[in-house]
């Protein structure tokens, strides 16, 4: 079974070797889907072996080969690949970066966790990302017609519900856990990897509204409850936005919500570690580029106060000032 | 003289402030500006004694003071396994000494540990050949 995906720009190919596999692979992938228009960029293989067995690869490392991050630190001999093995989620990865295919394998789909699901490839699409002079990021990203803010913060910052928040205040929404960022000539953008929101199930306690979007998900003991938005919200998944500013959610309760600037190296201690600690051989390109990335957007930090059902228009404001301020910019150049 | 521990520290200057990650351990940091200057120096391949002479007097204040906070701060970073004893001539062609605008403060380094679990969970235990680990 063939999808294709259109990510930043380029198309993506993925050949599900069952139902099974699509079923558990594509949901928060399928708001990509794109008509092919020619060579992929990326193929990506995927199946399991739940139905015979006997399709299982044979790891052919030993057990000091596996290292933090998932990473697998064996070489086939040319140094092309890149290999990543999920303890947890059994899911191995591997990627040629000269050829342009990648595999996923797993022993049985039916085992697979949902946070899995939630946001699948992330590995292979972080390689493939890389090797294109771009950033997988863990953060969320919303925003509208005046482009996007990217949410960046530690766990249990209120990151994930802020981006729901704005979700159902009508934005655009891009992600929750996992994003993609791209500096090109253009100006800095952000695009869509995941139509996904992992959200703890007493969220609804302080966002009435989620209700609507849980009723039937469910999730593992102890774990979120993960969202797929695709069904609920398609109007309002953006696959692609210019990215107008980093914002740093932090809890203040007993205030009121408001946005303050940030010094980009702060944004940069929100973002950098949390991403770069996930994602297996992550290192120089990855720090660089999120260097560059808070030097290149303003940078705020989003109080977020008992108002919550302020911080919206909060996002919006910021949005339209930052675009208008561009704008400004833009004549002052032009008039010179 | 020290070195980074490289490829095990990455760190990033991001407008005059350091960040710097430890991959082997989890922990990342933040330097404060005084801190960030000694970094860069430390790394260009500058001594202890060659980083007072340059900060003491920017500082304005007495080289004794900026040698002890110095040593605290050298054994911070190699405590954390961010600095090595290195060996060689130092490359301190690369090195400008450019002092903060801030008042003078001890160099240090903030510790943050939340992210540790992330790198440091071991669960690949006893596996047999040919399978796969959970």
């Amino acid at each position: 079974m063939l999808r294709r995906l259109a990510v930043a720009g380029q198309e993506i190919e993925l050949r599900f070797a069952s139902d099974a596999m699509l079923q558990h692979f594509f949901p928060a992938l399928e708001h990509l889907t794109c008509r092919s228009t020619g060579d992929a960029g990326l193929t990506v293989f995927l199946w399991d072996s739940s139905a015979d067995g006997s399709s299982a690869p044979v790891p052919p490392w030993d057990q000091d080969a596996y290292a933090p991050r998932g990473e697998v630190r064996w070489s086939a001999g040319d140094g092309e690949l890149q290999v990543a093995y999920n303890p947890g989620s059994r899911v191995l990865s591997v990627f040629n970066g000269v050829s342009g295919e990648a595999f996923l394998w797993l022993p049985d789909v039916r085992e697979c966790p949902s946070w899995e699901s939630a946001a699948p490839l992330r590995t292979v699409l972080h390689w493939w990302a890389t090797r294109a002079g771009r950033q997988l990021l863990h953060g969320a990203a919303v925003g509208d017609a005046s482009g996007a803010l990217l949410l960046t913060a530690r766990g249990g910052s209120g990151k994930s519900t802020t981006a729901l928040n704005a979700l159902l205040a009508g934005m655009s929404y891009l992600g929750d856990d996992y994003v993609l960022a791209a500096l090109d000539e253009a100006g800095p953008s952000v695009h869509s990897l995941y139509a996904t929101a992992k959200v703890d199930p007493a969220a609804p306690d302080t966002v009435p509204a989620l209700t609507q979007l849980m009723h039937d998900a469910s999730a593992e003991a102890g774990e979120k409850v993960v969202i797929y938005l695709a069904k609920w919200k398609r109007d309002l998944l953006a696959r692609s936005l210019p990215l107008r500013a980093v914002v740093v959610p932090g809890l203040k309760p007993g205030e009121s919500s408001r946005l303050a600037p940030l010094k980009p190296s702060v944004a940069y201690l929100a973002m950098a570690p949390t991403t770069a600690f996930q994602l297996p051989q992550a290192r120089e390109a990855a720090t660089t580029f999120m260097r560059r990335l808070v030097s290149a957007v303003p940078c705020f930090r989003l109080e977020l106060g008992d108002d919550i059902d302020a911080v919206p228009q909060l996002l919006r404001e910021l949005l339209r000032s930052e675009e208008d301020r561009l704008s400004q910019a833009s004549r002052r150049g032009s008039a010179r | 003289m020290f070195a980074i521990n490289d490829p095990h520290v990455i760190a990033e200057n991001i407008e005059g402030d350091t960040i710097i990650l430890n991959f082997d351990s989890g922990s990342y940091y933040s330097l404060n500006a005084w801190g960030s200057i000694a970094w860069d120096g430390y790394c260009a391949g500058l001594g202890t004694e060659e980083l007072v002479s340059a900060m003491a007097p920017a500082a304005g204040v007495d080289a004794a003071t900026v040698a002890r906070d110095l040593e605290t701060f050298a054994a911070q970073l190699t405590g954390e396994q961010l600095l090595v004893e290195a060996h060689g001539n130092a490359a301190t062609d690369s090195y400008t000494f450019d002092a903060p605008e801030c008042a003078y403060e001890a160099p240090a380094a903030t510790v943050f540990n939340d992210l540790q679990e992330l790198l440091l969970l071991d669960p690949i235990h006893d596996v047999d050949s040919g399978d796969w680990p959970r």
